[in-house]
């Protein structure tokens, strides 16, 4: 038996190793999707390092009458807002926050898709109806409409901003994870996998999983541009990020009061959110490409 | 074809009841008391439970909302808390705003997306293409509130060539149309490009060719024919996204419509309001949704043909491929 598992082992290595390598090749080709991603990379990097360069109290909260509403100049490149403070720093601390909290609502929502999405396919009968129900009913209210609903009635916060982010990409992460995992749950090797004893959770982990990651990477970095897009509508009428935080939606709804007077403010937070979604929305399509060469336009 | 329609428009009903229960639970499980957002914060706990009792809100949970299903399934929403109107005649005089809002911007994007997608795909890898490629995608990156506040800054503020808020005029409508169907445009111009390619290179293509018919009958009759197939699915999502686009637009232009009601409602905790705004709203997706799925079907031969093959048998409707549903 042992003997038997090192041996799957090594070949699903092998072949998970093959099929990166061709996937990275073939990426490698699309000199889009390579700036895409070292764009990506150097926003993630600049964003991440900001307590690094800036402190949180002297340069991102502490206002200064005296540069109110400053053009953008030498000393402040993207001038400053409403009561002084460097558009830069906020642009970069706002990214940061951002950044984090898109990922770990990912996170949940991976972890969360995953289960709902195995346990709708694999199991099937009532549990897949009762989920998939769930699903449709979520589905059913339009996104942004609920997304601001749950914004709204729990108090705004960075942890409920990540929850209600979560919660918008659940269903979507159940739903491919469960189209993907009907896919191969039919095949062979499954009932192979079976009749030899291997438990679920095992024949989940091991043989569903893997079949299913080209599609699901796909999502996840399109996910990753909804979360943005998400996290910075909501700050943006007031029900994300507050006041004194940076966030680029916050920014540019302060900066929407003072469009007269101060269009920088407005401006560049949406340069910095629009060159992220841009680079995530390329290497998605990059990696589509990658994954699956047929689709291929 | 007929028991298809009844069984999907019978599914709509716990698909309703789900979201009504599911957003009433949110409502009553969340911190915030709604006789207090109503009456003002010096009134008099007397006061609070006349209007809790006068609204049925100091009874339990499930009551209120077997109550208040009671009432909607007869058409009654209820009366808002703060307005004190009827909920219908609160949406009565929103909803057209938000559908007029909605439905230009819907058919502005039809429109420019197939002009687009198929000059694109038929000039493929021009210059025309390429700019109109690269356009496209900072366009889809772009989000919708930032685009409007950029459009707000350009031609109202520098170029004072268009107001900056309202819905009433025709010069009002342009830059909030233009905003709400801006994604749909770029989804539909980038899908209809790729369908288009898919199809163009097909032998029926070039036997029309080779028989000698007009270039432009080709495009616009055989080839977008077949191509529009797979837009149906597009189309769906674009209408379900420009609908939820409008709650953000309503918001940056100040137009009253059903997206500024809920705003309004939820900070107030308004409940009749706010289930009134979420029915209508669930109730336009479901029926977009189930068109989608009928135009697949009465579209597409081979599909209205499986139906007809496959109804009743639970494997053939767990494999049906659920491409026609919103994403929204």
């Amino acid at each position: 038996m042992e003997n038997n598992t090192a041996a799957t082992g090594s070949r699903s290595e092998y072949k998970k190793h093959s099929l990166w390598t061709d996937v990275w090749i073939r990426l490698r080709k699309n000199t889009i999707a390579v700036i895409a991603i070292i764009v990506f990379l150097c926003i993630l990097i600049v964003c991440l390092s900001a307590p690094l360069i800036y402190d949180y109290d002297e340069d991102i909260v502490q206002p200064d009458i005296s540069r109110q509403m400053q053009a953008p100049s030498k000393e402040h490149i993207l001038g400053c807002d409403e009561i002084g403070r460097d558009i830069l720093a906020r642009i970069i601390w706002g990214g940061r926050i951002t950044i984090i909290v898109s990922f770990c609502a990912l996170g949940i929502a991976f972890i969360i898709g995953i289960v709902l999405g195995t346990v709708a396919a694999f199991y099937g009968g009532w549990a897949e109806t009762i989920i998939m129900r769930i699903i449709d009913i979520i589905m059913s209210v339009p996104s942004v409409l609920l997304m601001i609903t749950l914004a709204t009635l729990i108090k705004p916060s960075i942890p409920n901003l990540t929850f209600v982010v979560a919660f918008g990409l659940i269903p979507n992460q159940a739903r491919i994870i469960r189209g993907q995992a009907l896919q191969v749950i039919d095949q062979e090797f499954i009932k192979a996998a079976r009749v030899q004893g291997a438990s679920d959770f095992r024949i989940i982990v091991n043989h569903i999983l893997p079949n299913a990651l080209s599609p699901i990477i796909t999502t996840t970095i399109l996910d990753i541009a909804y979360a943005v897009m998400t996290i910075s509508t909501l700050s943006f009428l007031g029900l994300g990020v507050q006041q004194p935080n940076p966030e680029w939606g916050t920014m540019l709804n302060s900066g929407r009061q003072y469009l007269r007077q101060a269009w920088h403010m407005s401006t560049f937070p949406g340069v910095a959110l629009t060159i992220t979604l841009m680079a995530l929305t390329l290497i998605g399509d990059g990696l589509r490409d990658a994954l699956d060469p047929r689709m291929k336009r | 074809m007929g028991r298809y329609i009844i069984k999907r428009l019978l599914m709509v009903i716990p698909i309703l009841i789900g979201v009504t229960l599911f957003i009433f639970l949110t409502l009553s499980l969340t911190p915030g008391d709604p006789a207090k957002l109503a009456m003002g914060n010096d009134a008099t706990e007397e006061q609070l439970q006349a209007f809790r009792e006068q609204n049925g809100l100091d009874k339990s949970i499930p009551v209120q909302y077997l109550t208040y299903m009671g009432k909607a399934v007869t058409g009654n929403f209820g009366k808002s808390f703060i307005t004190r109107q009827t909920v219908t005649s609160m949406i009565g005089a929103r909803i057209g705003n938000t559908l007029f809002l909605s439905f230009t911007s819907i058919a502005f994007t039809i429109i420019v997306s197939l002009i687009m997608g198929v000059t694109m795909a038929v000039k493929q890898n021009s210059l025309y293409d390429n700019t109109m490629r690269v356009v496209t995608i900072i366009l889809t990156s772009m989000p919708q509130f930032w685009l409007a506040i950029m459009m707000i800054l350009l031609f109202a503020v520098k170029l004072r060539w268009l107001p900056s808020s309202g819905l009433g005029t025709f010069k009002q409508a342009i830059i909030p149309i233009i905003c709400c169907a801006c994604s749909g445009i770029t989804m539909c111009t980038r899908t209809t490009r790729a369908s288009m390619l898919e199809v163009i290179n097909q032998d029926y293509i070039r036997t029309a060719r080779a028989k000698g018919l007009r270039s432009n009958d080709i495009i616009w009759r055989h080839a977008l024919k077949n191509a529009l197939l797979p837009m149906i699915t597009v189309y769906g999502r674009m209408v379900a996204s420009c609908f939820n686009g409008s709650v953000v637009i309503e918001s940056i232009f100040g137009i009253n419509g059903i997206g500024t009601m809920m705003m309004n409602a939820l900070r107030q905790k308004d409940i009749p309001a706010i289930m009134g705004g979420i029915i209508i709203s669930a109730c336009v997706i479901t029926v977009v949704n189930l068109l989608t799925d009928l135009a697949y079907a009465f579209v597409d031969p081979r599909i209205r043909s499986h139906y007809r093959r496959a109804s009743g048998k639970k494997k053939a409707v767990r494999n049906t491929p659920k491409e026609g549903t919103v994403t929204a």
